[in-house]
């Protein structure tokens, strides 16, 4: 069965990822696509800047976008654990499970919740057949496999077959070691909190299989080529070493890597620029001369800081062994509406990268 | 009370605003009025190590400059030495880690990690052992925000988990050193931008819900003006006015300034908003060499004026 494609937007954080994800979003809804984007940075910052004044765990429709159409919601991690939990146990099971404390506890602040969460709604999006591409923004991560490994580790904690031998010791010899493991284990945790997590895993021995099973498509789909990763990054904090840790990351993990979204690029100044006699003859008063020194030195430093930006997006370029890349322009006073977001659209896939 | 008379400060605040170049500024800013100060960095980091020159992260302390420390912990180390001094049960603890049933359980349990973490530093302030080293302050870099608010909120998810035990206690004691406000401040770092600050809005609310208000709200990456105020970039723009030689020069000034003036917006936000917390403004250092000791004269002329 084919899924839609899956654009992910990684970074480190305050790289303006999720404007990023929001803005590639709205490039393909303009370039004809049906397109999906998911945020789920508990910030409500894409809906601002999708004018939504809420978003939620439904996908919600964004005007003005086609020939496309573009929808956009943000994860709601308790509303996605209850119905994940609602669609593999029973009725009564389930209802078990939401009043456990424990669960409870595990939903809302175990890490590594949130991220086994997001790829849980990207695959329900992806295989929902409503889209032709989901575009996920990721939470801030210092690495890329962070969200990879995450839900992974959230699995194995959800996989009884882990947990049986500790919770259910049995006989035996090496019963007899794990049992007094156990007692130690309880000395230092409490013992109410083994009765809770007892009957957690109880409850959750029923949909284990279906958890089991369900992950195994989601690292499939994280692994298909219709998977691409981006990696985004803020064009006056390149954090070169991070982006390219990143990338060693995807790379090991054999992940299409897509290519680098820089954000906030400054134009080149393009001139002609009055010299200094011309700026003291506009300005002769002799209170207006450190204005005529600054003003004459913005050609100069607006031209540092472009030529700055470039340097350091071929240098990427250069360490990645020549991964394309696409300078987004920068927006003085951030983006806040669609028409903003649109600006954005023609420095994006699927337009061709930027010659650098 | 300055930020640098308490003995822990957490560095918290959205990712990319610069905490663990705060971090490190404000450690240098403590050796500077005749401290002695440790960066503490969690989970393995060690972002702050390379700005002082020292490579990859250590469970041992290591000068980073004079008077300045850093510390890297992770969840593994801080539990062996959570079993060695708490429940002495040297090697047991780390042979129980090695099964992978137990490793699972640590991993289950919410708030574990971070009270392991909180745990060892709480120790190092209230419970020193002979041989343990002295310091006078004790920056915690934390994780971004959500992850920063989880790490705060710790004690609270353990406590309603745990009723009684070890853990209990754990969680219990460091609770109320967190809530401690003459021992442990916290330091909301953020950007002079309307997003980064509507954010750190809604954190200082949250941490006010947690019982551990902020105590300074630090500006990260603060400019100058492109144009001296008076006359100001709209009466300077007025006066290259007219001149067709002079668009590309007004577009340059327009840009800037618009830059500029949405620095002040944000930053009138916060005064708006947080009138009481303290905001202090640092500077967009260019060299990566010279951020931490940039910043931290600038904090030490600051929290304490000579």
């Amino acid at each position: 069965m084919t899924h839609a494609h899956v654009d992910v937007c990684c970074g480190v954080g305050g790289t303006g990822k999720t404007t990023t994800a929001a803005a590639l979003a709205l490039a393909f809804a303009r370039d004809g696509e049906r397109v999906v984007v998911l945020t789920i940075d508990p910030a409500r910052r894409l809906a601002d800047a999708l004018g939504l004044d809420t978003l939620d765990n439904l996908p919600r429709p964004v005007e003005g976008v086609g020939p496309g159409t573009l929808h956009a919601l943000m994860l709601d991690r308790k509303r996605t654990w209850d119905a994940l939990i609602t669609k593999q146990a029973s009725p009564e099971t389930a209802r078990e499970l939401m009043a456990n404390p424990y669960y409870q506890a595990v939903t809302t602040r175990l890490s590594g919740s949130h991220e086994y969460m997001a790829v849980e709604k990207l695959h329900e999006l992806a295989i929902q057949g409503d889209y032709d591409r989901v575009i996920l923004d990721t939470p801030p991560a210092q690495h890329v496999l962070d969200f990879f490994r995450a839900p992974e580790r959230i699995r194995g904690i959800l996989d009884r077959s882990l947990m049986r031998g500790l919770l259910e010791p049995g006989t035996g010899l090496r019963a007899a070691a794990t049992r007094r493991a156990l007692g130690v284990v309880e000395r230092i945790a409490g013992a109410g909190v083994m009765a809770d997590i007892r009957a957690f895993f109880a409850l959750v021995g029923e949909i284990s299989p279906g958890i089991r099973e369900r992950s195994a498509a989601v690292a499939k789909l994280l692994r298909s080529d219709r998977c691409r990763y981006w990696l985004v990054s803020d064009a006056d904090a390149p954090e070169r070493n991070d982006l390219l840790g990143f990338l060693d990351e995807l790379r090991t993990q054999d992940m299409a890597f897509a290519g680098f979204l820089v954000n906030r690029v400054q134009a080149v100044p393009r001139g002609p620029f009055p010299d200094r006699a011309a700026l003291d003859a506009l300005f002769d008063d002799a209170t207006w001369r450190d204005v005529v020194a600054d003003l004459e030195a913005l050609p100069e430093r607006a031209r540092a800081r472009a030529l700055a930006h470039r340097a350091a997006a071929r240098e990427l370029v250069r360490a990645a062994g020549g991964a394309p890349v696409w300078l987004v322009p920068e927006v003085p006073g951030g983006i806040r509406t669609v028409e903003g977001l649109s600006r954005l659209a023609p420095h994006l896939p699927p337009r061709p990268p930027t010659p650098l | 009370m300055s930020l640098l008379d308490r003995r822990v400060v957490v560095v918290t605040g959205k990712g990319g605003v610069g905490r663990s170049s705060v971090s490190a500024g404000l450690a240098v800013a403590a050796a500077r009025t005749g401290r002695r100060a440790c960066v503490v960095e969690l989970s393995g980091m060690a972002s702050v190590p390379p700005m002082f020159g020292l490579r990859g992260r250590s469970f041992d302390f290591r000068e980073a400059a004079e008077g300045v420390f850093v510390w890297s912990l992770t969840v593994p180390e801080c539990l062996d030495d959570f079993g060695k001094r708490k429940l002495r049960l040297p090697g047991l603890v780390r042979r129980l880690f090695r099964i992978e049933a137990t490793r699972t359980f640590v991993d289950a349990i919410p708030g574990l990690h971070d009270l392991l973490q909180l745990g060892k530093i709480e120790n190092l302030v209230s419970e020193p052992l002979a041989g343990d080293p002295h310091f006078d302050l004790l920056v915690v870099d934390a994780p971004a925000t959500g992850h920063g608010l989880t790490l705060l909120s710790a004690p609270r998810s353990m406590s309603d988990i745990a009723k009684a035990g070890p853990f209990h206690d754990l969680a219990g004691n460091i609770g109320t050193f967190l809530e401690d406000d003459t021992r442990t401040g916290v330091a909301v770092v953020t950007l002079p931008e309307e997003l980064p600050v509507s954010e750190s809005l809604e954190l200082v609310a949250e941490l006010e819900e947690l019982a551990q208000p902020a105590d300074a709200m630090l500006v990260n990456r603060c400019f100058e003006p492109p144009v001296p105020t008076p006359p100001g970039p709209a009466a300077v723009a007025e006066g290259l006015g007219g001149h067709p030689d002079l668009a590309s020069l007004s577009a340059l000034l327009q840009q800037a300034s618009d830059r500029y003036a949405a620095q002040s917006k944000a930053l009138s936000l916060l005064a708006e908003r947080v009138p009481s917390l303290p905001r202090l403004s640092l500077p967009a250092v260019d060299a990566p060499a010279r951020i931490p000791h940039v910043i931290g004269a600038v904090l030490a002329d600051v929290l304490e004026p000579s």
